[in-house]
Formats: C-alpha cells, sequence, structure tokens
C-alpha cells in the first residue's frame, strides 16, 4: 500500500486570530475593483489609449460573448441556389465520425438531376464529440459547424436527435455565400439573426 | 514451359498465356479494364501497356494480347509504361464525371484505384467543358447504366455476346460520343445479367438491388455456397450490421460470386444473386411453436423437441415404427442428414425416411451454370441414405400415407407442403396425431402443424454440401442465427438427447469428422480440406476444366 503523505499547513499565531486574514483577502478583492475602476476611466474617460483595458463582464444570456469563425459547434446543412439540400448521401462524414452520430439513409432523387439525396439525414448531438471529421470530410461543403449556437441545452434527450429538416433550418442564412467571403465578422451577425428562432433551447 | 523475366526476375510461366496472367506468377500486377480471362481480348483500353524486350529490341506492347515467348524480357514500371498508363488514365478521365461520391462502385472500382496508384495527375479539363453522356439508364429490371462514367471496355457486351450468347448490349457511336446502350425492345434480362455489374471495371453499370444501400466500404465479406441449385456456386456473402437503420432487420446487402475453376467460373445467376432476401424476409420463424397450450408461456424449443420425442416414443410403443416418417429437405447439409439418418435409421429403426416431394420447385436448366435440381445437396443425401431407395416409401407416398393415417407422427422439415395439397388435405394432415414442422419462415406449415422449431437459414450456419458433380463444399456462417433459431444438426442433437442417443458433437466440424468415418463416399475427407475450394467425394474423379461458353444462345 502506498502512503500518500499529507502536508499540513501550520498556521502562524497571527493567522489564527482570523480577522487580519478576512481583512486581507477583502483587500485583494477592493483592489481589483479600483484597478479596473481607474483603468476604465483611463480608458474610457481621459481617452488614454495605452493603459490596459479593465476587466469587463459580459451579461449572459442576454449579452453573447462573440467567438472565433473557426469554432465548432451544433451542424447545420447547406441548401444549393435551388433550395435542394447540397448533400449527395456520399456517406464521407457518416464514416469518418469516430462516434457513429451521423445516421444517413440515401434515396434516388425523383428528378433524378443528381441521383442520390439524403432521405433520412439524422444527428444525435449527445454522442457527437465536436471533432469535425466530417465537414473535413464532405466533398460538397453540404455539412458545416458553424452555427455558432453557444446554449446546446435542453430538458430532454429526444431535442438532442437532430434530423435533416432541424439541420437544414439555418441554411438560408449563406446559401449563396461561398466559404471564404463569409466568415468576415460573420458570428456577430449571425448571432442576432439567430436570437429569435433560436431552436435548441425549449421554450418554457 | 517459356522461360522469361519480369523486371529482371526470372520467371518460368506456362505457355500460351498472356503477359497479365505472366505477370502474376512474378507476383506483379498489370494494370487492365477490358481484358478478363474468360472473354476474347478487345484491346480497347490499353491500360496493360508494358515494355518488351525481344531480340534486343524494346517496345511498348498491350500486355492482354501478346502471348508470351521463350527469353521475352517484360518490364511493367519504366518511364515509358509509366507515362502510358497516365495518358490512358488522363484520357479516360477526361470526360469522367468525378462523381465518386454517389457513385456505388468507389472502393472497388478499377478506375479509382489506378488513379490512385498511377495516375495522379491535375485534371486539364475544365468541368463545363466536359461532354456529358446519358445517365441513370434503365437497362432492364435489375441493370441501370450511367454512360459518363463508363471507359467503354466492352466487357459487358463480349460476356454478353461469348458467354450467355444474347447480346443485348452494344458500344454505338464514334469518337468521344460513343456509348453503351441497350437495343431497342431487347431489355437486359438474361438469368445471368447480373454478371455485367461484376465484370463492370467502374461504376457504370449498378445493380438495382444494392444501388445506394451501403457504402462497399462498410460490407464484411464471408466465403459461402449458392443454395439454389444443386451447382453449389461458390458465393461471397457481403453483409453489415452495424448500420441497421438504413434498412432494418436486413443484413445481406448482396452475394457476389466467388471464382472456382470447375464450379462456376467468375459467374453466378441471377436466381442465386438476390436469393438471398428470404434470409432477412420479415416472416422468418424466430420462436418456437406449440399448439397444445401448456401454461408455461411462450415454448421454447426444448419444450416442443420434448413434445416430439414423447409423441415418437407413444407411438412407437402403440402403433410401431411403420407409423412414424421424416420428411427431410435436399437443402439440409450433410451434417444435418447425417444426424438425421443415424437417429431414425439407425437408432429408432424408423425407416421412412425421404428428402424429395415431386411438387419441390425447381429451376430451369442451362448449359451455363443452373441445374434443373433447385436443392443444394441431393447428391448428399443419396451417399448418407436419408433418400428413398428400394423398398422404401417416397417422399410423396409418405404424404400419401399421412393422409390416409397409416402415419401418424410427420416430421418436415422445410417443405411447403401447400404447394401440392389442397385447402382440404391440408386440413386433413393438421388433424393428423402428430405434425412437426421444422423451418425458418412462417407459412401455412407452421399454421397446421402441432409444434413448429425455427431453424437457422444457410447463411447462419455452418455446413458441407455436396453439388451435382460429387464436390463436397463448405459455407462459413455471416451472422448467428435470428431469435431461438437453431442450426438444423443441433436440433437432431437435442432430438436424440430425449430419445437416449448421446451425441458428443459439438460443432459442425465433429458431425463431419464422424460422417467421415461412418459413410464411405465421404472417407477421407477433412473439415480443413473443404476451403476455400472443395474436396470430390471418395470415388468421384476430378470433372475436367470446364470453359464456360454457350454452344445455344439463351432465350
Amino acid at each position: 500500500m502506498i502512503d500518500k503523505k499529507v502536508v499540513r499547513v501550520r498556521l502562524s499565531w497571527w493567522q489564527k486570530t482570523y480577522y487580519p486574514e478576512v481583512a486581507r483577502g477583502l483587500w485583494i478583492t477592493a483592489s481589483h475593483f479600483f484597478v479596473n475602476f481607474a483603468r476604465h476611466w483611463m480608458r474610457h474617460v481621459f481617452r488614454m489609449k495605452s493603459v490596459t483595458p479593465g476587466a469587463v463582464t459580459i451579461q449572459y444570456p442576454e449579452e453573447k460573448r462573440p467567438v472565433s469563425p473557426r469554432w465548432r459547434g451544433r451542424h447545420r446543412l447547406m441548401l444549393r441556389p435551388d433550395g435542394s439540400p447540397r448533400c449527395v448521401a456520399c456517406m464521407m462524414c457518416e464514416s469518418a465520425c469516430p462516434d457513429e452520430c451521423i445516421y444517413i439513409t440515401p434515396a434516388e432523387t425523383p428528378d433524378g438531376r443528381v441521383e442520390k439525396y439524403p432521405a433520412v439525414f439524422d444527428i444525435d448531438l449527445l454522442r457527437c464529440c465536436f471533432c469535425g471529421l466530417c465537414v473535413e470530410a464532405c466533398p460538397e461543403d453540404a455539412i458545416r459547424m458553424d452555427s455558432f449556437d453557444l446554449d446546446l441545452a435542453s430538458y430532454a434527450r429526444k431535442d438532442f436527435y437532430l434530423d435533416r429538416e432541424f439541420l437544414l433550418r439555418n441554411s438560408e442564412l449563406t446559401t449563396h455565400a461561398q466559404y471564404d467571403g463569409e466568415l468576415e465578422g460573420r458570428p456577430v451577425s449571425r448571432l442576432n439573426l439567430l436570437k429569435d428562432t433560436h431552436p435548441t433551447t425549449p421554450s418554457g | 514451359m517459356p522461360h522469361i523475366e519480369i523486371n529482371d526476375k526470372p520467371v518460368e510461366v506456362p505457355g500460351n498465356i498472356n503477359l497479365i496472367k505472366a505477370a502474376e506468377f512474378a507476383g506483379v500486377s498489370i494494370p487492365h479494364f477490358c481484358g478478363h480471362p474468360a472473354l476474347s481480348v478487345a484491346g480497347s483500353c490499353r491500360m496493360c501497356q508494358v515494355e518488351v524486350e525481344q531480340r534486343g529490341r524494346k517496345s511498348l506492347v498491350i500486355g492482354c494480347s501478346t502471348t508470351v515467348a521463350d527469353g521475352m524480357k517484360i518490364f511493367t514500371d519504366t518511364e515509358p509504361v509509366k507515362k502510358q498508363r497516365r495518358l490512358v488514365l488522363e484520357l479516360l478521365l477526361q470526360n469522367h464525371p468525378l462523381d465518386c461520391p454517389i457513385c456505388d462502385d468507389a472502393g472497388e472500382c478499377s478506375l479509382q484505384n489506378y488513379y490512385m496508384d498511377y495516375g495522379l495527375h491535375d485534371s486539364r479539363m475544365e468541368l463545363e467543358d466536359k461532354h456529358h453522356k446519358h445517365k441513370n439508364i434503365d437497362l432492364g429490371p435489375t441493370i441501370v447504366h450511367d454512360a459518363e462514367r463508363c471507359v467503354l471496355c466492352s466487357r459487358c457486351v463480349r460476356f454478353l455476346r461469348e458467354i450467355t450468347g444474347t447480346g443485348e448490349l452494344g458500344i454505338f457511336g464514334q469518337g468521344m460520343t460513343s456509348e453503351l446502350s441497350g437495343l431497342p425492345g431487347k431489355p437486359l434480362d438474361n438469368p445471368y445479367a447480373g454478371c455485367v455489374v461484376d465484370l463492370c471495371p467502374v461504376g457504370a453499370l449498378t445493380d438495382k438491388d444494392f444501388r445506394f444501400k451501403r457504402r462497399v466500404w462498410y460490407l464484411k465479406k464471408v466465403p459461402s455456397i449458392c443454395q439454389e441449385c444443386s451447382r453449389g456456386c461458390n458465393i461471397e456473402i457481403h453483409y453489415e450490421m452495424q448500420r441497421d437503420y438504413k434498412a432494418p432487420g436486413k443484413r445481406i446487402q448482396r452475394l457476389k460470386p466467388r471464382y472456382h475453376e470447375k464450379v462456376n467460373e467468375w459467374w453466378m445467376c441471377d436466381r442465386g444473386r438476390y436469393s438471398y432476401h428470404n434470409v432477412d424476409a420479415p416472416n422468418r420463424l424466430v420462436v418456437a411453436q406449440l399448439r397444445k397450450s401448456n401454461g408455461h408461456g411462450p415454448p421454447d424449443i426444448k419444450l416442443v423437441i420434448q413434445e416430439v420425442a414423447q409423441a415418437i416414443k407413444k407411438t412407437k410403443e402403440k402403433h410401431g415404427t411403420k407409423s412414424i416418417a421424416v420428411l427431410g429437405n435436399a437443402r439440409s447439409s450433410n451434417e444435418d442428414m447425417y444426424l438425421l439418418q443415424r437417429l431414425f435409421s439407425k437408432h429408432l429403426g424408423v425407416h421412412n425416411l425421404d428428402v424429395t416431394l415431386k411438387s419441390e420447385p425447381t429451376s430451369e436448366e442451362d448449359d451455363i451454370l443452373r441445374k434443373a435440381d433447385a436443392t443444394p445437396n441431393r447428391r448428399g443425401a443419396f451417399e448418407i441414405g436419408v433418400q428413398s431407395s428400394k423398398g422404401r416409401l417416397s417422399g410423396d407416398e409418405i404424404v400419401r400415407h399421412a393422409l390416409s393415417g397409416d402415419i401418424r407422427v410427420l416430421i418436415v422439415v422445410r417443405h411447403d407442403l401447400s404447394r401440392a395439397l389442397s385447402e382440404e388435405q391440408l386440413r386433413k394432415l393438421g388433424s393428423l396425431d402428430y405434425l412437426f414442422y421444422l423451418g425458418e419462415h412462417v407459412g401455412t406449415m407452421t399454421d397446421i402443424s402441432h409444434g413448429a422449431i425455427p431453424m437457422a437459414m444457410w447463411a447462419e450456419r455452418e455446413g458441407t454440401y455436396t453439388n451435382f458433380q460429387g464436390r463436397v463444399q463448405r459455407t462459413t456462417p455471416a451472422f448467428p442465427p435470428l431469435g431461438q433459431a437453431l442450426p438444423e444438426w443441433e436440433i437432431w442433437k437435442m432430438l436424440a438427447g430425449e430419445m437416449g442417443l448421446t451425441i458428443k458433437a459439438k460443432m459442425p466440424k465433429d458431425v463431419f469428422t464422424d460422417l467421415t468415418r461412418n459413410v464411405a463416399a465421404f472417407k477421407e475427407l477433412t473439415w480443413e480440406d473443404l476451403v476455400p475450394s472443395g474436396k470430390m467425394l471418395a470415388w468421384v474423379p476430378e470433372p475436367p476444366h470446364r470453359k464456360v461458353q454457350t454452344s445455344t444462345p439463351l432465350e
């Protein structure tokens, strides 16, 4: 058996008197407050831009932190300009997925222009590890993980089982744009767009 | 035997073979699209070009149409050869749609593989400039054609002209616009149509039955034997169970022929190819059935087998063994039949055994593969002795005696008696003292029988089958049986246990070893020898190599 030696910190007599240490702790907190206060004033009132910016609190969920364009979140499926899904059900994402959380059932398109399309395209988000391999594997740029959906939370497991209609829902926002161009300055604006039609969070 | 050198490696090869085959002896593979050992030489793809040095002169020749000669020096990876291959691939890919993601052949496509091995060039063709051809052409009830993917190797055309003799397809047009196409009013519906999909080196010809079902890299493969006629074609079961959501309950995805030079060469018929659907049919019998309710909940197999044992014991005491009969099936494996014979003929003295009914479905016969006998193991039944012989009741007589009341216990294995009997006769059969059914599917027989035992189907069990030539071939199970189903030999083993006969065999292998000791025809065969190509029965000579070629065209 291996014994772990626990090193107990022996408090000095001064520390054992309690109140001086409480006062010291309060001073640390207060000093942060005054330093931040001073920094905000210097930057915003006296316009001293060289001063380090003070700490800010983001008022989540009313306010959301901007995320990087390469941030990976909930998936979405893209549409072609004519409104049909870009996905051709080639199963590359399904094959690449290490969690086996993508379930595709292919079918023949009725018009026969592109022979194959996904009749069923489900993603079990609870199994997903957000590795992004499906996006890498896609030869059609049909699946992306840039929904910028920050709060993936729900009370029921079934809400994380995303079907084709759900995944296609946010695709119209960037249907026609090419990948490089649409990244610029998008995260914030997309968040604004998503605010009203946020589907993952239960309405209650 | 010519002595040649392949890439400076001296080898001795049999004469009268082409360079592609000769290179295989040296372990070198020469890429090719149009060449096929069963078909005539077309020389249309130019992919198999190699450099040959003869009498000090080096030149590029196509490997498929060049026969080996003594002293030949063949080079397969020199710079001119590589350059030619790259050029051929670039030309083949010039108007290719590059739709590998939606192509069913991706993963087993020669064009894809050769590009990765020998091409790896960037396309000089803009996508918009490519010449477009017809897509999704319906060639027949089972085959779809995509002309853009076609490399015009003409394998399918030659197969249909030389092997089946039907000639439904042809290549029409010239140059860039030439296209494979069917003839008006002549659908590709001959009984070997599925073979053109196996022959197609790319994804131009695809099977409607397999279309979009699975990507080929998901498939797992086991060697097996086709069960649809007495030829016993060597096949491969391609199955996938992990992605059940695509088609719930469908485990086998397709069957493919496996090369055997003396049984089926490269081919298999469509009847066999699409025969796997009954394995995953929704009406599979998966739980034991017992008509007599005993208040113990749903019956398990053991309960039904005890019931069978009691019925046999009671009837044997009262009416003698003449009133007991077993209607076996020539679809059972040698091991199943051996245990059946051992239990009933030897142990119990029941001689009313047969495997044949006149009403059994038959197959059409031709001189390519198909045999009229639609069971895989009638020869085995004959050798083991479960087929009726002189002085014993035949299958049809057994049924007649059962109807007249002479036979009181009837055990039917897999036979569907509703083919032969009227409804009234079936009802009469149902009012027999005991009628037991060992089967795979729910149907009339499970309805009228007193007890039904679910049996494992051919893809779910191990076993050996003797084809019409006398060749014993072995199958491999792809997956475990559904529900309570058991392989037939295990059912006979359990029944034997109830009847006081202990069978020690734990695996079909043990039963087969016992069989080789006790049945003279199977002498000197061993379980291990039966893969991959089977072995002939003891006194049956190995048949000569036969080249499949039709003398009379199929209709």
